[in-house]
């Protein structure tokens, strides 16, 4: 499926200098418009989640902020420096953080970003179910990034053990969950025996205490 | 897990308790959440701040006439227009202290922190506001820098604020008990001269962004974006603004996390909300990561001056006194309130009878302290920690048994601190031992002794701490007799629509913490229905009548204010839909239950009707009621949660600051490398008490999250300042959050002690009280041993360690008795 989206949609105050909707006065829509037809705009065209996506680009512009202006909320920015892994997203088959790419560096891509793991019936697929299982998410900024890291990961064929998950997000940051449930969510994913979370149908004893349901699992120190 | 989808009409189980799965996670996993960027707004503009490069200057030029130049600028908010423009922020401090002059843009012609927005300019993209910023030229006489508290306080020192009159914010002094005579009387005394609490933050992954939408034709600025404590954000602004409360509207959404930090914004929103005004244009600012490192707010930093403890010897430590100086950055914002907000926990978790303490809070020319997860308590549970491990290590007590001596027992609760709080419940021996399991405790005593000597040395280090939830906001006369507050409130509402559906609001403003999860199936349960069933409003509105003034997610007090507020809306719906019931029944009220979503006669089920039913008579055919029930119902219960809380004797610095307090104790082992001075966990456990849990699931993720803080804060995560007062942590490569690959798998207990003063027996346990902190230091110096180096820092490095291995520190303490 074809979605082309004319440049003055894909641009519509996204950022680049356009003023077309604003209030700011004919000057400045004149100026910009000027702006975008000089040498540092750049066609661009790129094949985002399966549909075409053409625009008019900044030559500056970073991939993340292309991909967000053009509606896909899944890359999001967390620290400008690419530490963070928050814009992850799939760029002909590897992942890159988007906040380290140039939109037009993107021309004739194909991307794929967070919103493109759902199921085609809307529902979660496995990996995301798994983060959902294990509560591996809490205020869900760092969880698109997540989880193209983790996807790419549990198709890369490496051993599905703690310590080759842990060593495959060290490129995401999250500040919520401590990573333990991410661990854990990526591993179930990827078919390792992971019992579930604390607490799920876990008993209260008659002292107060509440039984660890996770008592088998191995929790050796990873290194 | 299916619980959320399970047949309505057998769902008679109780969901409080389980760990239901996330009714938020779904929109999150799909990339549906609406994240302060996300929001699309038309026309909107975007706000560049230029920043002050230099930690302490004054202004001398201002030149904005470059940016005309620039293609899509739209206009700028200078210093002078924003003094004119606004009254200083409100300061909690009294005289003369509350004479600093805090706006949005620097003040009094001056810079104080490197970061300091300056000038705010707002351009039609992001490119155009970042290059219109570029071109503004500020010159500047640079002055003297503080970057240490000490220096801050001492004669001859440059002064931050003139008004106020020197570096000293707020002073005040706690003396419980009678130190002087434990000190002269104990068998031991410990001393230390002095001990650092560093410097970090919590640095929530999402950055502050704050939409501002200004509505001319009915005066109202809306402002969208991530704020933790609405109703203080709207007194805060609406004072600055000289603007009407009522018009002035907070919505969060999906939020990044705050943490506490987030409680800050009010700040830059200001200036955004300035802007709005004045170029009649929604406005949004997007923090970037350096912007929030240099002002999103950082935790207090602490330094602990002349400690002393005093211990009997049966290990029955008696008490402790210090001095501090808290430096608190260039503004106070928030602050002074960790001057009293440590006290909720001046016993730490311990049966000391004395305690002496003077704190001063300290501007320096660095970035301003917020809120932090675990505020201000963390530093004050630090500082006993640290003198009780010490004491153990100095004196030979055994670690284990001196921490079990000390404790606050099981029997002992409510228990009374010297200061007049009543901890609620809590069993620390049952914790202590649980944990210690949980790290194999004997086994790596056994692991400490093999490895002596081999230049890879293990330790072993326990942290207890508590998370004291729910503030009584009384306290805050502590700091300034004159402040009007006490008490506190949560605000909660829950309603039904016209085909029977329930949704509901609290005042809480969730950013991470499930609280439309737990919200849902307390609800439920009431209702009974299933928390799949039940509409919980994302975020927070102040619009919709659910918030009172304490309103929001801080101080670890959802799982009672949000909820018992909740709990009380949802008893007023139950009881309208009855009164409806009861009139279409045309049974008894008492005889009616609430099951699958039907109201049903108690003493024959056939007689019943679908809360569509109820909803659709009320709304739409109110003349088929009785008259008396048609006049009273609307089918909308709200309803507020007044903890029981009394003001506490402002002269004596005495009473009950907080009515709840969650338990952790912590246990890690670690080697040192001798010559790295790196410090590897080899196993971290934590075990939790947070009263009747509502979904564990959820409790243990908190718990694993600021865990995860703690040890970041432990080893890795430094806000440093050079001797210029430049920020050394500006970016996640310089200041290292903690990745997957840095931590060892948490292992993680629970003990229920169920809280005898809340709703439900739950307490507030998000914060965590940074047991991390406590534990790793313990554990290096465990590593160390007793004749070495001392850990008087929080923050240990591989610099620092090497450090420590060398005997640093050692010379600072010293055992008088």
């Amino acid at each position: 499926m074809t979605d082309t989206v004319s440049p003055d949609m894909a641009n519509r105050d996204t950022g680049d200098g356009t003023a077309s909707q604003g209030t700011a006065g004919n000057d400045v829509r004149a100026r910009v418009r000027a702006a975008m037809t000089g040498p540092d705009v750049v066609a661009v065209t790129a094949r985002v989640d399966g549909r075409q996506i053409e625009g008019q680009v900044p030559a500056r512009r970073l991939l993340v902020h292309w991909l967000r202006d053009s509606g896909r909320r899944g890359p999001k920015v967390g620290c400008d420096s690419g530490n963070c892994g928050a814009c992850t997203v799939q760029l002909d088959g590897r992942i890159v953080k988007s906040c380290m790419v140039l939109a037009v560096q993107a021309d004739g891509a194909d991307i794929r970003t967070a919103a493109d793991l759902t199921e085609e019936d809307g529902g979660l697929n496995p990996l995301q179910q798994s983060f959902k299982d294990f509560h591996a998410l809490q205020c869900g900024y760092c969880t698109s990034g997540m989880l193209m890291t983790a996807a790419d990961f549990l198709a890369s064929g490496e051993p599905v053990e703690e310590q080759p998950v842990r060593r495959a997000l060290k490129g995401n940051i999250c500040r919520c969950t401590g990573y333990e449930n991410i661990v854990r969510a990526v591993m179930a994913a990827g078919g390792a025996a992971v019992v579930q979370p604390h607490g799920r149908g876990a008993r209260i004893d008659a002292d107060g205490t509440v039984a660890d349901t996770r008592s088998d699992v191995d929790t050796e120190g990873s290194h | 897990m299916t619980q959320t989808t399970s047949d309505t009409s057998t769902a008679t189980t109780s969901w409080t308790g389980q760990s239901v799965p996330r009714i938020e996670d779904d929109r999150l996993l799909k990339a549906n959440g609406e994240f302060g960027d996300d929001t699309p707004i038309h026309g909107l503009a975007y706000v560049h701040f230029v920043r002050s490069p230099y930690a302490h200057a004054r202004i001398t030029s201002i030149d904005v006439t470059g940016c005309d130049e620039i293609p899509g600028y739209v206009g700028c908010l200078l210093p002078d227009e924003a003094a004119t423009l606004t009254n200083p922020f409100v300061e909690l401090q009294p005289e003369p202290w509350s004479n600093e002059d805090d706006r949005c843009l620097a003040s009094g012609g001056k810079v104080r922190y490197a970061g300091e927005p300056v000038v705010a300019v707002a351009g039609a993209s992001r490119e155009a506001a970042r290059d219109a910023a570029a071109a503004v030229v500020i010159e500047y006489e640079q002055l003297d820098v503080l970057v240490d508290a000490k220096a801050a306080v001492a004669d001859g020192a440059p002064v931050l604020h003139e008004a106020v009159g020197g570096n000293v914010g707020w002073h005040g002094a706690w003396d419980c008990g009678d130190i002087g005579f434990a000190l002269e009387h104990a068998d031991h005394v410990i001393e230390v001269d002095e001990l650092h609490f560093h410097r970090f933050s919590a640095t929530p992954l999402e950055n502050s962004v704050i939409t501002c939408e200004y509505d001319a034709g009915m005066d109202v600025f809306k402002f969208i974006g991530g704020c933790a404590m609405p109703q203080f954000t709207i007194f805060m602004i609406g004072a600055a603004l000289g603007h009407s409360a009522e018009r002035i509207h907070v919505v969060s959404k999906d939020f990044g996390g705050s943490f506490g930090v987030k409680i800050g914004m009010y700040v830059p929103a200001t200036a955004v909300a300035l802007l709005a005004r004045k170029y009649r244009r929604p406005m949004r600012w997007v923090e970037t990561r350096t912007e929030h490192h240099w002002m999103g707010g950082h935790a207090n930093e602490r330094t602990f001056l002349d400690v002393r403890m005093a211990i009997q010897n049966d290990g029955t430590v008696l008490g402790l006194e210090y001095r501090c100086l808290d430096d608190i950055g260039a503004y106070s914002r928030y602050e002074p309130l960790g001057g009293v907000i440590w006290s909720q926990v001046a016993n730490a978790c311990y049966q000391i009878k004395h305690l002496k303490v003077d704190y001063t809070t300290v501007y320096t020319n660095k970035g301003p302290v917020h809120p932090v997860r675990g505020y201000s308590r963390m530093q004050h549970l630090w500082v006993v920690e640290r003198m009780m491990d010490i004491a153990a290590h100095k004196l030979g007590f055994d670690p284990v048994e001196f921490r079990l001596t000390n404790y606050i027992q099981p029997d002992q609760y409510p228990y009374t601190t010297v200061n007049g709080c009543v901890y609620d419940s809590g069993d620390l021996p049952q914790s202590l031992n649980k944990v210690l399991d949980l790290i194999d405790y004997d086994k790596m005593r056994a692991l400490q002794a093999e490895r002596r000597g081999t230049g890879r040395r293990i330790g072993i280090g326990i942290g207890s701490t508590l998370d004291s939830g729910t503030n009584n906001f009384g306290q805050a006369r502590i700091i300034n007799a004159y402040l009007p507050f006490a008490g506190n409130t949560e605000g909660g509402l829950v309603r039904m629509g016209q085909d029977g559906s329930i949704y509901a609001v609290t005042g809480g403003v969730a950013f991470g913490q499930g609280h439309e999860t737990t919200s849902a199936q307390v609800i439920a349960d009431m209702l009974g229905i299933t928390p799949g069933e039940v509409f919980v409003h994302r975020g927070g509105d102040s619009s919709l009548s659910a918030q009172t003034g304490f309103s929001g997610s801080y101080a670890s007090q959802f799982a009672v204010t949000g909820i018992g507020a909740l709990i009380n809306a949802t008893k007023k719906l139950v009881d309208e839909i009855k009164t409806v019931g009861a009139a279409m029944l045309q049974a008894p009220k008492d005889d009616l239950v609430l099951e699958g979503g039907f109201v049903k006669v108690a003493s024959d089920h056939e007689r019943a009707l679908p809360f569509a039913a109820i909803a659709g008579t009320v709304f739409f055919a109110p003349g088929a009621l009785p008259d008396d029930v048609a006049d009273e119902v609307n089918l909308v219960g709200r309803a507020v949660y007044r903890a029981p809380l009394a003001l506490p004797d402002v002269d004596k610095k005495y009473g009950n600051l907080t009515l709840t307090y969650a338990t952790q104790v912590h246990a890690c082992v670690v080697e040192i490398d001798d010559e790295t001075g790196e410090t590897t966990l080899l196993a971290y456990a934590m075990v939790d008490d947070c009263g009747t849990p509502i979904n564990p699931m959820i409790i243990e993720g908190q718990v694993q999250g600021a865990t995860v803080h703690g040890i970041g804060a432990a080893l890795f995560e430094n806000f440093g300042y050079s001797p210029e007062g430049q920020l050394l942590g500006g970016n996640f490569y310089d200041y290292h959050a903690p990745t997957a690959y840095d931590l060892p798998t948490l292992r993680y207990g629970s003990v229920v002690s169920p809280s005898p003063f809340t709703p439900i027996g739950a307490k507030g346990m998000g914060e965590g009280g940074g047991a991390p902190q406590h534990t790793v230091c313990a554990a290096i110096q465990d590593a160390l041993g007793a004749d070495a180096g001392m850990v008087l820092d929080s923050h240990n490095p591989p610099e620092r360690v090497l450090d420590l291995v060398n005997g640093q520190g050692a010379e600072r303490v010293r055992v008088l008795r």
